[in-house]
């Protein structure tokens, strides 16, 4: 009988490849984990989907009542329909990183007693947000035509742009989250950091009010903005997204999510004794 | 043959046992020296032993030794300070009550969960779910979340699972002591079962009996570091002789090579009429000279003196080490005390407990303890009657 051999030693400190390859080998669990959050928050709240539904539209009241003024795009699409679009995009961002955030301490019980690739839990919490997507997406494809929402060729782009947005929820995710387990201020900062990021990045104003030249420097130090751009223009314009931004952000988010998950590995070992 | 599923080499665990002194800077910059610090505590000190493959190896020790240090590292849950541990094949593990279990979720779900993190695919997990909720027998309480279970139950439930998964190696701590006798017993025929179907086991227990009968080969843990391992008869004797000697002098210091074989080697694990060399220091006398006798007797575990001898030196010594050889010894199989006096000028004469051994013989049938231990030369016949 084969039997894979399994080394345990001091450090933890795999190689990327080696962490991938567990992981894969581990996609059961990963699996097993995206499924019980899902189940258990909509296990308790019967409103539970209809609040992933509500929350882009709720949101998106404020905004278009005091901020639509100074942020009409002359020629754009309609600033309700663009400001619903990157709120889809950004719901996904915020909730990806504060259940993948707070994955390990929620898996505390099984992290201290059991093995398993400890970004297992932070990748299902990322893959489980995106069930919220796909309803926020269903949200716009009723609301965004009434909004004036402009359909083009575009949206065949959404994959791309939605795989960014992963990128970059995952890449600020898996730090933070081994952070969290250390270090439970992590917890308390969080929702002011989401709601500061929130306000640093093209939803609630277009891209527009930056200056073509600095958009990619822009799109460098804030990740989210070359997917959520992206989000307004496949959805809402009708248009494909910037690839310049969109690559810079990707570019960003993988030099973030490479050193993130270094320190990932660095801190799993000594996660299980004081989780 | 030969292989091992699991090996501890050369492993060492330091635990830091000062919260809140802990700076991010020093996590990420590997800060894994200073193991001299205080507030660090080592659990494990150059550990090293090895499971075969289809073997069963207990651990045993007292508490605090690092039993369940060895067994969360064995299991991946925590890594080694240093050494390393090698696994072949997937692990189940129950290390505690309630390890691996998600008190949120329901029996089923746990089920599903832990199959899942021991690394089965749903279709391995489907084809061994039924066997495994018989085991556990815990068919009415399936969709009960599992908080509002009873300990026994999450005992049930978890060792149900770590066995049912037909792991290649089964990693159990004494978590069984909470189950119902009962189950303790189905537990220890399980786990026979599976070693006999090629799974090792690695099994803590402070049911000496059970690990015994359960166990091929077991490991002496004290103070984190291995003082014995080898057949589980020898390595609990050498616990047990441990555990006599922990009030005495010798506490910590093992026999210190009181017993040794004739070429030489420590021992404490002899066959009936074995040769055995016993030693005894001698006390530093400085430059007094005079007789000098050394006393040793043998006593079993009702402190009756079996056998002993008075050696006589009448040029005295100082300091070394006086050996007394027995050719052969007349002892049935048994724990036995060696306990030596030695009189003359500056020595006191007191009697003192110098080594704890046993007497084992290879299939033979417990001593009944009616009999006495001490053997003689002697055979049995029968006479028919005369016609």
């Amino acid at each position: 009988m084969h039997r894979r051999e399994t080394v345990v030693e001091a450090g933890g400190a795999a190689s990327s490849r080696a962490a991938a390859v567990e992981l894969w080998r581990a996609r059961e669990i990963v699996r097993a984990f995206a499924v019980r959050s899902l189940r258990i928050r909509y296990r308790q709240a019967v409103l539970g989907a209809l609040w992933a539904v509500g929350q882009p539209l709720v949101l998106l009241v404020p905004f278009v009542l005091f901020l639509r003024g100074t942020n009409r795009v002359p020629g754009g699409a309609p600033y309700a329909a663009a400001t619903l679009a990157s709120l889809v995009g950004w719901q996904y961002l915020s909730s990806a990183l504060s259940s993948g955030a707070g994955a390990l301490v929620g898996e505390a019980v099984l992290v201290r007693k059991t093995w398993f690739p400890r970004e297992a839990p932070v990748v299902a919490a990322l893959g489980a947000a995106l069930v919220e997507l796909v309803l926020g997406l269903a949200v716009f494809a009723v609301a965004g035509p009434f909004l004036g929402a402009r359909l083009g060729a575009g949206l065949v782009a959404l994959p791309l742009v939605v795989a960014v947005l992963v990128l970059v929820a995952g890449a600020l995710a898996l730090p933070l989250a081994a952070l969290n387990a250390l270090y439970r201020d992590v917890r308390h900062a969080l929702p002011f950091l989401v709601l500061v990021w929130l306000f640093l990045s093209p939803v609630t104003y277009p891209l527009t009010r930056v200056a073509p030249s600095k958009r990619v420097w822009f799109a460098l130090a804030n990740p989210a903005v070359g997917p959520l751009d992206g989000m307004r223009r496949v959805l809402a314009e009708g248009q494909w997204p910037d690839l310049r931004l969109l690559g810079a952000s990707a570019a960003s988010s993988i030099v973030i999510g490479w050193v993130g998950h270094r320190a990932f590995r660095r801190l799993a070992p000594v996660l299980p004794d004081v989780i | 043959m030969g292989d091992f599923a699991l090996r501890f080499e050369a492993v060492t665990k330091r635990y830091r046992s000062a919260p809140g002194y802990r700076s991010l800077r020093h996590e990420l910059t590997g800060g894994r020296r200073g193991g001299d610090r205080p507030g660090v505590r080592q659990a494990l000190t150059d550990v090293s032993f090895e499971v075969g493959e289809g073997q069963a190896v207990g651990v045993i020790g007292p508490n605090g030794a690092g039993k369940s240090t060895a067994l969360r590292i064995a299991a991946r849950v925590t890594a080694p300070s240093t050494g390393r541990v090698r696994v072949r094949g997937r692990v189940g593990a129950l290390i505690e009550v309630g390890a691996g279990i998600h008190p949120e979720l329901t029996g089923r779900e746990n089920i599903w969960l832990y199959g899942a993190i021991l690394g089965l695919t749903r279709k391995e997990i489907a084809a061994r779910f039924d066997r495994i909720v018989e085991f556990a027998e815990l068919a009415t309480h399936l969709d009960t979340p599992v908080k509002r279970y009873s300990s026994g139950m999450q005992l049930r439930l978890g060792f149900s699972v770590a066995a049912g998964v037909e792991p290649d190696v089964l990693v159990v701590d004494e978590a069984l002591a909470v189950g119902d006798a009962r189950f303790q017993v189905r537990c220890l025929e399980r786990m026979a079962a599976l070693v006999r179907s090629g799974t090792s086991i690695v099994y803590v227990s402070h049911d000496l009996a059970s690990v015994e009968t359960v166990c091929d080969r077991a490991v002496l843990l004290l103070d984190g570091r291995v003082t014995h391992q080898g057949p589980a008869a020898d390595t609990v004797a050498a616990y047990l002789a441990w555990v006599d000697d922990a009030d005495g002098t010798a506490a910590g210091h093992g026999d210190g090579g009181v017993l040794r074989t004739p070429d030489g080697a420590a021992c404490s694990v002899f066959a009936p009429g074995a040769p055995v060399v016993v030693r005894v220091p001698l006390p530093d006398r400085g430059r007094a000279d005079g007789e000098l006798g050394v006393s040793m007797v043998i006593r079993d575990g009702h402190a009756w003196n079996l056998v002993g001898s008075v050696g006589r030196f009448p040029e005295g010594a100082s300091g070394g080490v006086a050996s007394c050889h027995v050719d052969a010894l007349p002892l049935g199989p048994g724990v036995y005390q060696v306990w030596t006096s030695i009189d003359g000028a500056g020595a006191d004469g007191s009697w003192q407990r110098l080594a704890t051994f046993r007497v084992a013989a290879e299939g033979a049938a417990p001593r009944p303890p009616w009999l006495p231990a001490v053997a003689f030369e002697h055979h049995w016949t029968v006479d028919a009657p005369n016609p």
